[in-house]
């Protein structure tokens, strides 16, 4: 087994820039387990030959959590048998704010883990001519600390070195940071006879935090809270007794060693501070950053996606050459590839958008959205957090929903989840572009402003309120003790890190990958199966039908293969879906056509394209112009009007605002939430919705 | 002649020294990331939408609701 090094800090200390720079981009991300956070971690070559696995844990203030999140650092650090309990830490911190950023650090101590401390953004410090006597930290906790400069390459080579020697035979500070109180030394002498072999900090925190801990068992638990009743243990107060007295224990030692006054403040910063969270020009800069943000996302991801369906068209045709068998090839070419090439299309617009939150991030600008938008989206039942959410919900859902684990409030974070997938994802684009056609003529304007645009606009403005509204309405009805709290921390501005980011995107991407294709794939087989079989009889006069129809009308074979994909799709268990559906869906304008699309959209929204020209018999293009054209021709057999008329087009268009018709976001919800029970609520909420809304304009247009 | 420290809000006096939290739950959380008593605290500005401050304390700047600038008890400079 490796040995394991932990990395460890504040969350604004430049941990992740040391995590990529030791590990390059050879990184893994996993989860911890139990907890649905991310793991980071690599492999380390030390110079000995030997190697070691480096985890980079979640950014803390303190081992006294504030969120689930940051519960998982405690919870592994509080037992040693922890798997993922490190042989050594390496503590990150920022040297200009270095008196802030210790306390964690002593806790550390107390535990009895052996530390090398690393300070970075050296080059921020000495341009501010801030010069801190490493000497005298190194003697006063008797630790190895370096100082670099996050950016650039230099002393990995001497970390290294150092990791493998400290790893080898470390020299472990033995002093205790903490004293602890009368009643505390008592408590923990009680428990020291439950758990022999922990050390006092170790058994502290497992009095404070007991009823969480997994690794504890029911009769210990019960133990320990008799004894913590015995003692008079009130867990805040101790919290705060023990954070003031490690204030007070490393306050005069950073003070002593530092050149000047330790708080410095990044002018730059301030001046920045002025424009960007101003009440006018915040706002402002705000919204455009968020154009820059989607228009970026959306033209750059074209070209990857155009790549993905060239060559996913490519390897079908090649799969239906050379499988010779018409069943095999089709299932390969129409199920499995279909699915993959549904889920890979979307994974451009999710690595940019992430790509690009995350230099934002880095750069401290997504704290300042989180300041500024934090008092309207508490009015709505989230939170200033929510916000990274929300934004992400315009390309996925699913990494969205994901990015909801730094709301440390459950209510908030419930709701964020809840309501983030009525925000218009990219799934939803090329329904949209189909069905604006049918609203409004491409070349109506109004004023200078082309008319479908505004709609387009009216039709994401449109998931935005109500994600809005169902969050208020939802604040209303969940009932939640837990204190909801902002207090967040709006860091220095700081050059982002491209590598950082590029790999946090990479990370975003793949878990998309891996989340949404296991659901898509298996979604995407059973269509097929229930599209490609029916009753034989039904199958059977299907096929007759063509045969005759062919040979009458002299149709060509391309026009033979086309009606065939038609009727046999009509004839199968998804067609007799969609007929039994008829009934239901009728008051919406819809027919079974229809209905089978609405069906096979399960899998993804953007499946709805590919059934509707299944369905008209356009083979497998993909051309919208055609396909508008088709479906404009299509006729209602009862009326003999146009089958696509304005009134169907709306109620369409705001079925798919409205309803929840993903089955891999449900998945992700289903995990996130712990059960199936807010998943189904979610469904029938945005389902019963989209259905009310549709109804209403069907019948208020026809 | 012994003066008595008279706790006020930050909201109203702009700039103060910490001398003490009003809510034990929430001090936790602040002194954790480092805002102490004896710490400076300097009110910027309030968000658009209001009711949230953007609050220096010992050059490090923060992001805080109403209810949690009103647990932070100053005195005059």
């Amino acid at each position: 087994m490796n040995k394991k090094i932990a990395i460890l800090g504040n969350p604004n200390s430049g941990k992740s820039s040391v995590f990529n720079r030791l590990t390059g981009m050879s990184a893994k991300v996993g989860n911890f387990p139990g907890v649905t956070v991310d793991k980071k971690i690599g492999i380390l070559r030390l110079p000995s030959g030997t190697t070691a696995d480096i985890i980079d844990f979640p950014g803390v203030y303190s081992l006294h959590p504030n969120s689930k999140d940051e519960f998982i650092v405690t919870s592994i650090l509080a037992n040693p048998q922890d798997e993922n309990y490190p042989d050594l830490v390496l503590y990150v911190a920022d040297i200009t704010h270095l008196e802030k950023q210790l306390l964690l650090f002593t806790q550390l101590v107390d535990l009895g883990l052996p530390i090398i401390m690393l300070l970075t953004m050296k080059d921020l410090a000495d341009k501010d001519q801030l010069n801190i006597d490493l000497d005298q930290l190194k003697n006063a906790w008797d630790i190895p600390i370096y100082a670099i400069n996050a950016r650039t390459q230099g002393s990995t080579n001497e970390i290294l070195q150092e990791l493998d020697k400290q790893l080898l035979h470390s020299t472990l500070s033995t002093q205790q940071q903490y004293k602890l109180s009368y009643d505390e030394q008592s408590l923990v002498n009680d428990l020291a006879e439950t758990f022999p072999g922990k050390n006092v900090y170790q058994l502290l925190l497992v009095a404070h935090y007991h009823q969480q801990l997994n690794h504890l068992t029911a009769a210990q638990k019960s133990r320990i809270a008799q004894s913590n009743v015995k003692h008079g243990f009130n867990s805040v107060a101790s919290q705060i007794r023990e954070t003031m007295q490690r204030y007070d224990s490393f306050t005069h030692i950073v003070r002593k060693a530092a050149s000047i006054g330790t708080f410095k403040v990044s002018k730059l910063s301030d001046r920045a501070d002025d424009i960007l969270t101003h009440r006018w020009w915040g706002l402002i800069i705000f919204f455009a950053v968020n154009f820059i943000l989607f228009q970026a996302m959306f033209s750059w991801a074209s070209y990857p996606q155009e790549w993905i369906d060239i060559a996913f068209s490519w390897v079908g045709a090649q799969v239906k050459h050379l499988i010779p068998f018409e069943t095999l090839s089709s299932f390969v070419s129409d199920g499995i590839l279909a699915g993959l090439g549904g889920i890979l299309v979307f994974v451009p617009q999710i690595f940019i958008l992430f790509f690009l939150i995350n230099i934002l991030e880095d750069f401290g600008y997504m704290a300042r959205a989180v300041y500024l938008f934090d008092r309207l989206l508490i009015k709505f039942g989230l939170n200033g957090k929510s916000l990274v959410s929300l934004i992400a919900g315009g390309a996925c859902a699913i990494p969205a929903i994901m990015s909801t684990r730094t709301i440390s409030n459950q209510k908030e974070r419930l709701i964020t989840t809840l309501v983030t997938p009525f925000i218009s994802c990219s799934a939803r684009i090329p329904v949209y572009t189909i069905l604006v056609g049918f609203v409004v003529a491409s070349s109506h304007h109004i004023g200078p402003f082309n008319t479908q645009g505004l709609l387009f606009m009216g039709l994401y403005l449109l998931g935005i309120v109500t994600a809005l509204g169902a969050g208020w309405i939802l604040k209303q009805i969940i009932k939640s003790d837990d204190r909801s709290f902002l207090m967040i921390e709006l860091p220095d501005y700081k050059t982002p890190d491209f590598k950082v980011a590029v790999h946090t995107a990479f990370t975003k991407a793949w878990s998309f990958i891996v989340e949404a294709g296991k659901v898509i794939l298996i979604i995407s087989m059973i269509l097929w199966v229930l599209s490609s079989y029916g009753t034989k009889s039904r199958m059977e006069a299907a096929t007759s039908y063509v045969q005759t129809t062919t040979q009458a009308q002299h149709l060509s074979p391309e026009q033979s293969e086309d009606l065939m994909a038609n009727k046999k799709l009509e004839a199968s268990y998804a067609g007799t879906i969609g007929k039994w559906m008829e009934p239901l869906i009728a008051p919406l304008g819809f027919d079974w056509k229809i209905g089978i699309a609405l069906f096979t959209s399960f899998a993804a929204r953007e499946v709805f394209v590919g059934t509707m020209s299944t369905l008209y018999s356009l083979g497998s293009t993909e051309d919208y112009s055609s396909i508008t054209k088709k479906l404009a021709a299509e006729k209602n057999v009862e009326t003999g009007q146009p089958r696509f008329t304005m009134a169907v087009a709306v109620s369409l268009l705001l079925f798919y605002v409205f309803a929840m018709q993903c089955m891999s976001t449900m998945a992700v919800v289903k995990r996130e939430t712990g059960g199936w029970k807010w998943p189904i609520i979610q469904f029938v909420f945005m389902c019963s919705l989209a259905y009310l809304a549709s109804f209403i304009a069907y019948q208020l247009l026809k | 002649m012994f003066k008595p420290i008279i706790a006020k809000n930050l909201r109203d006096i702009k700039i103060g020294r910490v001398c003490g939290f009003a809510d034990e739950q929430l001090s936790r959380l602040l002194i954790s990331k480092g805002v102490l008593i004896g710490s400076i605290a300097t009110l910027i500005r309030e968000s658009p939408f209001g009711q949230t401050y953007y609050v220096k304390i010992d050059g490090l700047r923060f992001g805080l609701r109403k209810e949690e600038i009103d647990v932070i008890q100053v005195t005059d400079m």
